[in-house]
């Protein structure tokens, strides 16, 4: 049965994560007092996005942007538009309503898409079916980072009548790529945004946009830095905080607030002395590919009980390059191509000498001692990438775990078989 | 049909006495993994590509190690023929990025061959104006990289001079397809399977000769069972004779198909222009039924999937797809739903790539052709 759309969404956000926000300013459980500020700016923030996206599918002079890995924010909040990266919203609902997670997957292998479809693609087409994705909506994709992508947009272009736009992201990692992708944002993308808002591009607004998107990645950069440090500064969840927002907001002003409340806090404790804690750090583990997204305490418990600090993932560790130049159109572009292509989970276009070399760059920039490699069953990539990646840690004596599960569906491999692997492995391979 | 012998001998296995002939007289073989790799460029560099299939393999040991057992069974199939050393014979592989499977195939040749030329083709993944483009550079790229792996030349005159060789053959092919229209059709799926594989394994001007000389028997080839329900065959991964015989002899005819290992690989026609002869290759992979890779792709593939059932008179499609290829699958969706507002029945078939029948499958089609027959 169509519902509203986005009736769900509303009412986690006012029903559940605003009362959240007040709840970690006042009284943010042990052992976390001091870090309550930071988890109330980073629900508050998200908490703002979705009414953003609220707002504008009423508002006839705005449009909803539906975007994936691929592209980041700029170009949609240039145009005035509210702006969901689609990828990150199964996130929304892994977090606070598995129920829907569990419906949106289900009602999309009823309507015919195969069980064996990366698991984040089901849940947006299912949440097409169920009528909860956003209207007075767009979609624009491009063509990387997965199998799943290609499959999801056409299907949920044509569920949804929706305009679409398919860019073509290049599996090459140089210049020409770049330069590539620029090509198309220019030939394609900017008119097709004329075309949906009625607007005309105003390049002054693009670049009042990706100013303030640099400033956010200059704090996203700082605050990464610091969890180089051993130990390090923030906790697990609060870890993977920077980048979500950052892919999800790159140019609200409300985005670069909120990673600096995150950056100066990281930077105080580096400068005073004080990152270690509440738990022991007793091991530093790079994460590959997406952490399981069900499990909303599973960092605290890998902290608090195995000494386990999840330090950075190969997604949030591609925070690494230049911000974007602002001289003219074209470098601006440019600029935005580079984020959507290599700071994004398009990183999984990489071939895997390159993908893994990526994460062992990661793996020494952090000072790990051991990786985490999901499995995600639906990720024909990241699969198909573990005899080498075992073969590159066998050689260098890096401890590895392989995870077999789905990142969004406890069904596949439950919070406590995915908790006793993970204990099984710090309690053996590394004592 | 003893004129068809040939073609079944090249198509029951990998290297062949061409390949062999080709080879003694010092020239280079190089191995492709999809049909989107343009094998014009190869051709124009002196090497005759082989598009890589693995007949008779039965286990993939040895490659489950290294890829997953989500992959799809053709990539796994592949890397066990290297792995195993069936591809001794080969100068050079082109690997490409069709889908995660191919992409990580890709890497484990790369890291695993022990052969002077192993290229990484990027295909596009959109259609458009700016995939043309991307095409067209990536073929520069194949050029300076054969140039110096082989230490030859491609030059304009070599690239036209393989455009012709090539349109010569894909025009003896469609007039094979051809026969396929009668009903009877003169040459069966299976049949038209076999000798659509043997093109992609000998040198084109050898296959040229051979497909020439079989045409004519085969259009005064007697008659057979008329009246047959007549099939469609789509999937990815099929380059099994066996499999489509195994389907026929349920009493159905595959009039038409769109595989990447048959008719897809030797439709459209290449238009030289002024452009040179880069863009006109180019032109004729993005004119094609695109691949479900590609987004984008699937009202121009569906339109030109139309136009063959009715030019075909198909009355209902067999899906033949790898089992974890969630492009098939998406686009089996969107396919099953396009042709069923116009009546048209569709088979969804999931099947390992090694996989020529058995009794579910047996089942599944005499229930669709009785579907179709009432």
């Amino acid at each position: 049965m169509m519902e509203t759309a986005f009736q769900r969404t509303m009412e986690i956000t006012e029903g559940f994560l605003k009362p959240m926000v007040d709840a970690f300013r006042e009284e943010m459980p042990p052992p976390f007092e001091e870090f309550g500020h930071l988890y109330a700016a980073a629900t508050a923030e998200n908490v703002a996005r979705y009414q953003d996206i609220a707002a504008a599918m009423v508002d006839s002079r705005r449009k909803v942007a539906l975007f994936e890995f691929g592209l980041v924010p700029q170009p949609f909040l240039a145009f005035g538009c509210a702006a969901l990266c689609l990828e990150t919203y199964p996130l929304f609902f892994t977090r606070t309503s598995m129920d829907t997670v569990y419906d949106f997957i289900e009602a999309a292998e009823s309507a015919g898409v195969s069980s064996e479809i990366c698991s984040t693609d089901r849940f947006l087409i299912g949440a097409a079916v169920k009528g909860e994705l956003p209207g007075n909506s767009f979609f624009v994709t491009s063509s990387s980072p997965c199998d799943g992508t290609h499959v999801a947009y056409p299907i949920l272009q044509k569920m949804f009548e929706s305009p679409m736009l398919y860019l073509d992201a290049p599996y090459r990692y140089d210049r020409d790529a770049v330069r590539y992708y620029a090509g198309q944002l220019k030939e394609q993308l900017i008119p097709f945004l004329e075309g949906v808002t009625g607007k005309r591009l105003d390049i002054d607004l693009l670049r009042e946009v990706v100013e303030e998107s640099n400033r956010a990645y200059e704090h996203l950069c700082d605050v990464h830095d610091t969890y180089k440090v051993v130990p390090a500064p923030h906790n697990g969840f609060l870890r993977l905080v920077p980048y979500l927002l950052y892919i999800s907001g790159a140019g609200h002003p409300g985005t670069t607030h909120t990673l600096k409340l995150l950056r100066d806090d990281a930077v105080r404790r580096v400068k005073e002395g004080r990152t270690g804690g509440p738990f022991e750090e007793r091991h530093r583990a790079l994460w590959v590919h997406v952490t399981p997204t069900f499990d909303l305490e599973l960092f605290q418990w890998m902290e608090e009980q195995l000494g386990a600090m999840v330090v950075s993932n190969s997604l949030s560790s591609s925070a690494i390059l230049e911000p974007i130049e602002t001289e003219s159109l074209e470098s601006m572009l440019e600029g935005i191509a580079w984020q959507g292509l290599d700071m994004t989970m398009s990183i999984m276009r990489y071939d895997t000498e390159k993908l893994i070399q990526f994460s062992l760059n990661t793996y020494e920039d952090y000072r790990c001692d051991c990786m985490i490699v999901t499995q995600h069953v639906g990720c024909k990539s990241i699969c198909g990438a573990q005899g080498m990646i075992r073969r590159v840690c066998r050689e260098r004596e890096i401890p590895v775990l392989f995870l077999e599960m789905d990142y969004n569906d406890d069904r596949v491999l439950s919070k406590e078989m995915l908790r006793n692997q993970l204990e099984d492995f710090f309690t053996t391979v590394m004592e | 049909m003893e004129e068809l012998r040939y073609f079944e001998k090249i198509a029951s296995c990998l290297d062949n006495d061409e390949i062999r002939a080709w080879k003694r007289s010092g020239r280079r073989v190089v191995g492709t993994v999809c049909s989107n790799i343009p094998e014009e460029v190869l051709q124009a560099a002196g090497v005759l590509p082989v598009r890589l299939r693995a007949p008779g393999l039965m286990d993939t040991a040895n490659a489950d190690s290294h890829l997953h057992r989500i992959n799809c069974s053709y990539s796994r199939a592949v890397l066990e023929l290297l792995l195993s050393d069936r591809l001794e014979f080969l100068d050079g592989l082109v690997t490409t990025n069709t889908c995660d499977h191919m992409l990580r195939l890709g890497s484990e040749l790369a890291a695993n061959a022990r052969i002077p030329f192993v290229h990484y083709f990027s295909m596009y993944h959109a259609l458009g104006n700016a995939s043309r483009e991307w095409f067209v550079m990536e073929m520069e790229k194949m050029i300076a990289h054969l140039e110096v792996s082989f230490a030859t030349k491609v030059s304009p005159e070599a690239l036209q001079q393989a455009i012709r060789v090539s349109e010569r053959v894909r025009s003896l092919m469609r007039r094979l397809n051809e026969m396929r229209k009668k009903d009877p059709p003169l040459v069966s799926g299976a049949e038209y399977l076999t000798i659509a594989l043997a093109g992609m394994s000998v040198p084109k001007e050898r296959f040229r000769e051979k497909l020439e000389a079989l045409l004519p028997a085969l259009e005064n080839r007697e008659p057979r069972e008329r009246g047959r329900p007549r099939l469609m065959l789509v999937g990815g991964g099929c380059d099994l004779p066996g499999f489509l015989e195994f389907v026929e002899e349920q009493g159905a005819w595959f009039v038409a198909d769109d595989l990447c290992f048959g008719t897809r690989y030797y439709r459209g026609t290449c238009r030289e222009t002024d452009a040179g002869p880069l863009p006109a290759i180019a032109d004729r992979y993005l004119s094609r039924p695109a691949c479900p890779s590609v987004m984008g792709g699937f009202d121009h593939t569906q339109a030109l999937l139309k136009g063959m059932i009715r030019d075909w008179r198909v009355d209902g499609i067999v899906c033949a797809r790898l089992k974890f290829c969630d492009h098939w699958a998406g686009f089996t969706k969107l396919l099953t739903e396009a042709l069923g507002r116009e009546g048209i029945p569709l088979l969804d078939l999931e099947r390992e790539y090694q996989t020529s029948g058995s009794g579910q499958i047996r089942t599944r089609v005499q229930a669709f052709l009785e579907m179709i027959d009432s």
